[in-house]
């Protein structure tokens, strides 16, 4: 018979083996009494010797069923029925740990997916460690006049004290492809696209979009869904115009992937042929971008040829137009390293042959090559540092409630001290019993874990909701994954272990004898010392956390607040918004501001509409800008423009300081004309009076024959051009009907009475019958629009507010346990106390000092702490400092109403005791 | 064959000579090493069951339900006969050191 199967055998047989030990060890002691009577001892005295030469027959037993090789199984089975009995046994205190650790492993796990979604993504592409991203950095300049970069279609970032970029010029892309050929398997580059008209059976929609470049799929390594993907002869001039289309576009447009193939599609009013459809999990490179269609890099003189600032042939040559991302895969051996060393010489002699002055010869680009595994870093950029700042605020709400379910224990445990005692004397191990609380503290600890899964599923839910609010094509897919599963593990396993090992600890360090002696109730002051020091910490430390968490959700509430009460400098209510792109459907240039002056017309005659008008984009995240200048001065490169319809200001509601508005009586025909703002006034024609002066607009790549010679006809009051943090910039506003530039995407805003979303569908109805491939894009309200701009801002205040409740209740609770612990605990000496005339109002004061005390300590280790850690978020604050008086007193105030209310109900109790009952009690 | 400890090498001794109880195992190592190796009460059941684990003593069934008697296995003379022959072994070589008195047996 094997080992195993002998043990195996053991274990069932356990009870009947259990009692044979029994029989054969009671046999024993009767043969030794025996051989001690034949020996002459009294019967009675040689049983006793028997007995004391046999030992602790428990320990004994114990000792002897250990070898039969199942106890560890064993002793875990019998903790946990153990475990699951206690548990089972005090369901208020069971309630309240596991709910308070599945808060907490719940917040942590929801932030943390979050967080894993974001930084240990990968793109779903075949063998994503072997991409690279090439970079480049240079000084930050001091005037982009003098950079070898003159015009971008893209974007710069501020990292490491330098510029960044990950955009090249198209020249420079063909000069890494013809460089590269030893080290990279393929190089393929990308640009996103603006957003696309995309008609297909006769329907329009609105699409995002990635011009990508012949070896864009090959390079990434994904297989098609349908059809075949985009090839390198596919990107040209004069190629056969094709489209690759994603999944989700496809089914939306054709009912599926299958039958997308083949089918014509217009985009932007030209004709593409769909060839391919990617599969359902590809996202292109970027997972903000996500888009609908992938066209040729080329093809966008075609896509964007309607644009008066679209694509053209000449871009293609132009060594000092930066807009193409460039990615590559490295071929097999080859190194990052080895990639830098390869192509960092190769761009760096290309680019100075790009410098034309010495200025630009000072402060050249390097290239650098980066990792290109995670696709392209914007979601991070934009969300690490916020999830960070909540990872550290869920973390602290987990230790809160550690602690708090310490405390509680400790306060159970001491209850049980008799029990522990008890079983420690009659031959327990120390190491048993600790094993079997740590059983009992795990075993909730997982019980919150698993409560904190749900938790966190729904804490996914709603932080992706409101994370999503602020952007219509929110990308961020946070999922429970094997990652987030087993943090959500491992912090129930060691939460168990944290907030279990001390008290278990603590309660088998007893005094056996002592601890025997104690009263049902509770024992005598000097045992529960030590005890009491931990707790008490304990208790500190809570509520130092607490306020850390409550000054923390002071500060974003206030910047929200600031933020909200800031005057936008318009009225933002009722104000209906959304945008039409009448170019795009195909609509002829010189007919589309009579089109739009139509429509506003429509728009001005529904019921209930007070005013209309239009604009190039929407106010609040305007940013927009073309060459001018004031006769005699240069161009001021701060300046910004609006192009606007007639009425705009009253319409917004933006009062005009001085001269008139640009209004219906400026048509086409008459004298251009161009209204400014306060600060524009004040920077470009310091104090003068502007009115009657002119400013001079220029085509883009110095186009004479769109020159626009306009005089200022007004000064407007200054609003939040370009967002509501932004800083105050010198406004322009040009009419949409006076010449260069066109009218193209413009965005409506109409004045209503009552709620503006109630007139989307009259508006939809109009807009259809003038134009069915015109779709109605970026419907809200204005005041949706605002909060949308500073979303991060109120996700931020809304969480950290639940959160710091959140931490404030636990802290309440574990204050309330305690206290309510204490009492019961000096039942007796309170008796005593009352009996010999002392006064109820004095007792209560003496409960309420101690609580006093805790809570003052906390508070003081709570502000040095918040004092330090509150320039951390600096960033995040907005009209305020960091440490913000109000807002700390604010905080302090509140944890100490908190902390008073939690205790008066157990102090109040105490200073009711009847002294007879208290006395009566043991 | 791996060494066996003192203890379990005494209570095989004493069972070589035939299957006894747990008190009489111990009663027979005290006289075989005239009261020098005394077994605590507490671990001779102790030893005795992992001695049973592993093979080298087992149970006698015995008509009367109260007394177990324990048994040497054939794998129990082996080991014990391999650490008398290692024990024999040594006092060989502690005599060919001189360090114990050579005695005519």
């Amino acid at each position: 018979m094997s080992e195993f199967s002998r043990k195996l055998k053991w274990l069932f047989q356990r009870s009947s083996k259990e009692k044979e030990l029994e029989e054969e060890l009671r046999f024993h002691l009767e043969e030794e009494a025996e051989e001690g009577l034949t020996t002459g001892k009294l019967e009675r005295e040689a049983l006793l010797a028997a007995q004391r030469s046999l030992g602790n027959l428990t320990l004994l037993r114990e000792q002897t069923r250990s070898a039969w090789g199942w106890s560890p199984v064993e002793d875990l089975v019998q903790d946990l029925r153990y475990a699951f009995r206690t548990i089972a046994g005090n369901k208020l205190f069971s309630a309240l740990a596991s709910l308070s650790l599945a808060l907490g492993i719940g917040a942590n796990t929801a932030i943390y997916s979050f967080m894993d979604s974001i930084l240990s993504r990968t793109l779903p592409v075949g063998r994503p460690e072997s991409l690279v991203m090439l970079k480049w950095v240079a000084k930050q300049p001091a005037d982009w006049g003098t950079f070898v970069m003159h015009s971008i279609n893209g974007s710069t970032y501020d990292e490491g004290g330098g510029t960044n970029a990950g955009i090249f010029p198209y020249p420079a892309f063909e000069t890494f492809q013809a460089s590269g050929v030893d080290v990279f398997s393929s190089l393929f580059a990308y640009h996103q696209t603006p957003r696309l008209n995309v008609a297909a059976k006769g329907q329009a929609y609105l699409a995002a979009g990635e011009y990508v470049s012949g070896d864009f799929f090959r390079g990434l390594g994904v297989p098609p869904a349908s059809g075949r993907l985009l090839i390198a002869s596919d990107d040209g001039f004069g190629a056969d115009p094709v489209v690759v289309i994603s999944e989700a576009f496809g089914r939306k447009c054709f009912g599926g992937a299958d039958s997308a193939i083949g089918q014509k599609v217009l985009i932007n009013n030209a004709l593409f042929t769909v060839v391919g459809v990617t599969t359902p999990e590809f996202f292109g490179v970027d997972p903000s971008v996500n888009p609908d269609v992938f066209l040729p890099v080329h093809s966008n003189v075609v896509v964007e040829a309607s644009s008066q600032f679209g694509g053209q042939s000449a871009e293609y040559l132009d060594n000092n137009y930066y807009w193409l991302d460039v990615m590559g895969r490295l071929k097999p051996g080859v190194t990052l390293e080895q990639a830098q060393t390869t192509l960092g010489p190769v761009f760096a002699n290309w680019v100075a042959t790009t410098a034309s002055t010495d200025a630009e010869r000072s402060n050249l680009p390097a290239l650098k090559v980066e990792p290109g595994a995670g696709g392209l870093e914007t979601l991070r950029r934009q969300y690490s540092r916020p999830l960070y700042v909540l990872m550290t605020l869920v973390g602290l709400i987990l230790t809160i409630a550690c602690a708090n379910v310490a405390n509680l224990l400790l306060a159970r445990i001491s209850v049980r001290r008799r029990e522990i005692a008890l079983r420690l004397s009659i031959g327990a191990g120390r190491l048993r019993i600790v094993r079997q609380l740590l059983t009992e503290s795990v075993l909730l600890s997982s019980i919150g874990g698993m409560l904190g899964v749900f938790f966190a599923v729904w804490g996914i839910r709603f932080l992706t909701l409101m994370l999503a609010k602020g952007s219509a094509s929110f990308t961020l897919r946070a999922e429970l994954n094997w990652h987030v599963l087993s943090l959500a593990l491992a912090l129930s396993m060691l939460t168990g272990v944290a907030f279990g090992l001390a008290p278990a600890l603590q309660a088998t360090r007893v005094d056996l004898v002592t601890a025997m002696k104690e009263t049902r109730a509770g024992g005598s002051v000097a045992h529960s010392h030590w005890r009491f020091r931990l707790g008490h910490v304990l208790i500190v430390g809570q509520i130092a956390m607490s306020l850390l968490m409550l000054v923390a959700a002071g500060l974003f509430v206030r910047t929200l607040s600031n933020l909200q009460s800031i005057d936008v400098g318009f009225n933002r209510e009722n104000l209906l918004i959304f945008n039409l792109n009448a170019r795009q459907a195909g609509r002829p240039i010189k007919e589309i501001a009579d089109l739009y002056a139509s429509l506003l017309q429509q728009f001005k005659a529904i019921p209930g509409v007070r005013q209309a008008s239009l604009a190039n984009q929407s106010f609040i995240s305007a940013g927009f800008g073309l060459n001018h200048h004031i006769p005699g001065k240069a161009m001021n490169p701060a300046d910004r423009m609006l192009i606007v319809g007639p009425d705009y200001f009253k319409t917004m509601q933006i009062p005009i300081v001085a001269g008139r508005e640009i209004g219906e009586s400026d048509l086409p025909i008459s004298q251009p004309v161009a209204m400014i703002s306060e600060y524009f006034a004040k920077v470009n024609f310091q104090g003068e009076n502007p009115i009657g002066k002119h400013v001079v607009l220029r085509g883009q790549r110095d186009r004479k024959e769109a020159e626009r010679d306009m005089e200022i006809v007004g000064v407007a009051k200054d609003a939040k051009y370009g967002g509501i943090t932004d800083r105050l910039r010198p406004v322009l506003y040009i009419p949409y009907n006076q010449g260069y530039p066109e009218p193209e995407e413009v965005f409506f805003q109409l004045r209503t009475a009552g709620d503006p979303l109630a007139f989307i569908n009259t508006v939809r109805e109009i807009v259809r019958r003038v134009d069915s491939r015109m779709p109605v894009g970026g419907v809200e309200t204005e005041s949706a629009a605002i909060e949308h701009t500073i979303n991060q801002e109120i996700v931020f205040a809304r969480l950290c507010t639940g959160f710091a409740l959140l931490a404030l209740v636990i802290a309440c609770v574990g204050l309330y346990g305690i206290v309510s612990y204490s009492v019961a605990q000096r039942t007796e000496e309170i008796g005593i106390r009352m009996a010999l005339g002392a006064q109820r109002g004095r007792l209560l004061t003496m409960i309420l000092r101690q609580v006093g005390i805790l809570t003052a300590l906390g508070l003081a280790i709570g502000l040095l702490g918040s004092l330090a850690a509150s320039r951390l978020v600096k960033t995040f604050l907005f009209g305020m400092r960091p440490n913000d008086p109000l807002t700390i007193v604010g905080a302090a105030l509140t944890l100490v109403v908190a902390a008073v209310l939690a205790c008066y109900a157990p102090a109040r109790r105490a200073s009711t005791i009847d002294p007879m009952v208290a006395l009566r009690h043991e | 064959m791996p060494m066996l400890k003192p203890a379990d090498f005494h209570i095989l001794l004493a069972l070589a000579g035939g299957p006894l109880h747990g008190y009489g195992i111990m009663k027979q190592v005290e006289r075989d090493t005239s009261g020098e190796v005394t077994l605590e009460i507490g671990s001779l059941y102790r030893l005795l069951a992992r001695l049973v684990s592993e093979g080298l003593i087992d149970h006698v069934d015995s008509a009367e339900e109260r007394r177990r008697y324990y048994r040497i296995t054939p794998a129990g003379r082996k080991a014990l006969k391999s650490e008398a022959a290692r024990l024999a072994s040594v006092v060989t070589l502690v005599r060919a050191r001189k360090l114990l008195p050579e005695i005519d047996l």
